[in-house]
């Protein structure tokens, strides 16, 4: 049985958006897919596909194998363009690394974002069936590992996106966003995403006004919480409620201005409202952010507040990477010693057979012996051959955590003619 | 020894009233003024501030009224009277006007957020020049507020 870890993917950093969408698999194309790949003969395999990275991990591959694999990706891409030119292949510890770094957030086009630690355990579980046990015990490291780095450094910490600093900035005005209420004006997509990350953090989103009714009215169903949907011009009454106004609308000139806004401000009573412009061209008439208690950002000053986090988290890279290549070496310590169990197994049963053997013909030239002698015997011999093993045993799993294991399994074969460890 | 402790609590929670608005007016200026630094990301929220505030000062004012009423009772009682200088009654007045004045507002119209906190600094600030104040100009009597 080979043993190796293989990668074959591709990510990011090596395939443009396009190319990823078509290497995409959605949950219910998984397990056929890795299914065809194991057929050309791997032992395990699991398949990682999200909108920014498609990663087969394969235990026991062979160059058949990985073919497979590209012959798949070729097959998707489907205009004869070769896979092989947007991916990358990676063997053993190297491909370790890699799961590793990507359930750390250190391969995510967001450096450090969460995410992917959800992803990477829907992945091992769509795949349970086929991952085998090397790649079982790898995923389930590469989840603690994921988390050791988060809890251990700050590659997680602060809001790496602009959805994020939106909630980061809201956060900072109101404390708990649990039950404030928001309104969304316009139904882009970036506020719509927006909006969506609010509401995982607690906001209700109470009112989608859009120039068409019927883009609000989806919007609205979509962020659930039985959101109502209005034309814009009646949204600006909602100034005196709302807490968070997200305005993305698709209008050329500001749609938010003083005169609109003002008199329903006025009525709030000094309560701080959190307005939130992501729009280009920009909604919110600036003078809207000399309102008392107003508070207005917009796009810029969001990626500023993601800017500033990703530079905090950048700073924690060589940590993260120190813990992931510490976690490598732990996994192939396993790994080795995963080497010399079949070859163990070997030499234990040849053993045991030698022990019975010899027992047998015992027994036939002492035909004398009573059942309770005979099973005495017995037991002296099982107790001899464990005492004789015991030291060897020990010895070999020592060894192959130290990564040593290779010299002494090739000896024990060359002794014993075993057939395993080559 | 009650109306000690109760002068003690109030003032301390009216100091806490005065680090929360302190805090909130800082806070305010760099959330307005879009700076995302470490004013930023250590300060409490704007709200947290806001209600730390109010409560400090909503529980702080009656307990040092108490307290001190308390004290002018035990005067009264145990030393039978007392003489202080007339300029202390009115100046302590004056500050017990002023935090009332911060708490009604607070409390009975409702205000919140930069005006709220200025008014509690301003309460605070009150009492703390009173009582510099009397402990300079006479020494000793300063436990009468």
């Amino acid at each position: 049985m080979s043993l190796t870890v293989t990668l074959v993917g591709v990510n990011h950093r090596t395939a443009p958006l396009d190319v990823r969408e078509r290497f995409a698999h959605g949950a219910h194309e998984v397990p056929g897919a890795l299914r065809r790949v194991l057929e050309a003969g791997a032992s395990g395999g699991v398949l990682l596909s999200t909108c920014n990275r498609t990663e087969f991990y394969l235990s026991g591959a062979s160059d058949a194998t990985t073919d497979a694999v590209w012959a798949l990706l070729d097959g998707r891409l489907g205009d004869g363009r070769p896979a092989r030119g947007y991916g990358y292949l990676r063997r053993d510890r190297d491909a370790v690394r890699q799961v590793y770094r990507v359930a750390a957030g250190l391969d995510s086009m967001i450096l450090g974002e969460s995410q992917i630690q959800g992803q990477v355990r829907d992945a091992w579980e769509l795949s349970r069936g086929l991952a085998g046990p090397v790649l079982h015990r790898l995923f389930q490291s590469a989840l603690l590992v994921g988390a050791r780095v988060r809890s251990e450094t700050a590659l997680g910490r602060g809001a790496a996106s602009a959805p994020a600093a939106a909630v980061a900035l809201a956060g900072k005005i109101f404390g708990d966003l649990q039950g404030r209420e928001a309104l969304i004006l316009g139904a882009g997509d970036m506020a719509e995403l927006a909006a969506a990350c609010l509401v995982d953090a607690g906001v209700r989103v109470t009112l989608v006004a859009n120039r068409t009714p019927e883009r609000a009215r989806a919007v609205a169903d979509r962020l659930g919480g039985g959101a109502a949907a209005q034309s814009l011009d009646d949204a600006w009454e909602h100034f005196a409620v709302a807490d968070i106004v997200i305005a993305s609308t698709a209008a050329p000139h500001a749609v938010v201005t003083w005169a609109r806004i003002a008199p329903a401000v006025a009525r709030r009573g000094g309560r701080p409202l959190c307005v939130l412009d992501l729009a280009v061209p920009r909604d919110v008439e600036p003078a809207v952010g000399q309102l008392e208690n107003v508070f207005l950002y917009d796009l810029d000053d969001l990626q500023a507040v993601a800017g500033q986090a990703s530079a905090e988290r950048r700073a924690e890279i060589p940590r993260a990477e120190q813990i992931v290549d510490e976690e490598v070496e732990h996994f192939w310590a396993w790994h080795d010693t995963l080497a010399v169990v079949p070859v163990l197994k070997e030499f234990r049963g040849r053993m045991e057979a030698v022990r019975t053997a010899e027992l047998e013909r015992v027994f036939k030239q002492l035909q004398h012996l009573s059942p309770e002698d005979r099973d005495r015997l017995e037991r002296f011999s099982e107790s001899l051959l464990n005492k004789f093993l015991h030291e060897p045993t020990l010895a070999l799993k020592r060894e192959a955590e130290a990564g040593d294991g290779y010299l002494l399994v090739e000896a024990l074969r060359k002794l014993f003619h075993l057939e395993h460890g080559e | 020894m009650l109306h000690v402790a109760l002068s003690v609590l109030g003032l301390a929670l009216l100091a806490l009233a005065f680090i929360a608005a302190a805090l909130y007016l800082v806070q305010f200026r760099e959330l307005k003024a879009k700076r995302f630094g470490q004013v930023f990301q250590v300060f409490p929220p704007l709200e947290r501030l806001d209600l730390l505030n109010r409560s400090a000062l909503v529980v702080g004012f009656p307990a040092l009224t108490l307290g001190v009423l308390l004290a002018v009772g035990y005067a009264v009682r145990f030393t039978g009277g007392f003489r202080v200088d007339p300029a202390q009654v009115v100046w302590g007045l004056f500050t017990w006007a002023v935090l009332g004045a911060a708490v009604w507002l607070r409390v009975g119209r409702r205000w919140t957020g930069r005006r709220a906190a200025v008014l509690s600094i301003a309460g605070f600030g009150a009492v703390l020049l009173v009582y510099l104040a009397l402990k300079i100009t006479t020494p000793g009597t300063e436990r009468f507020l």
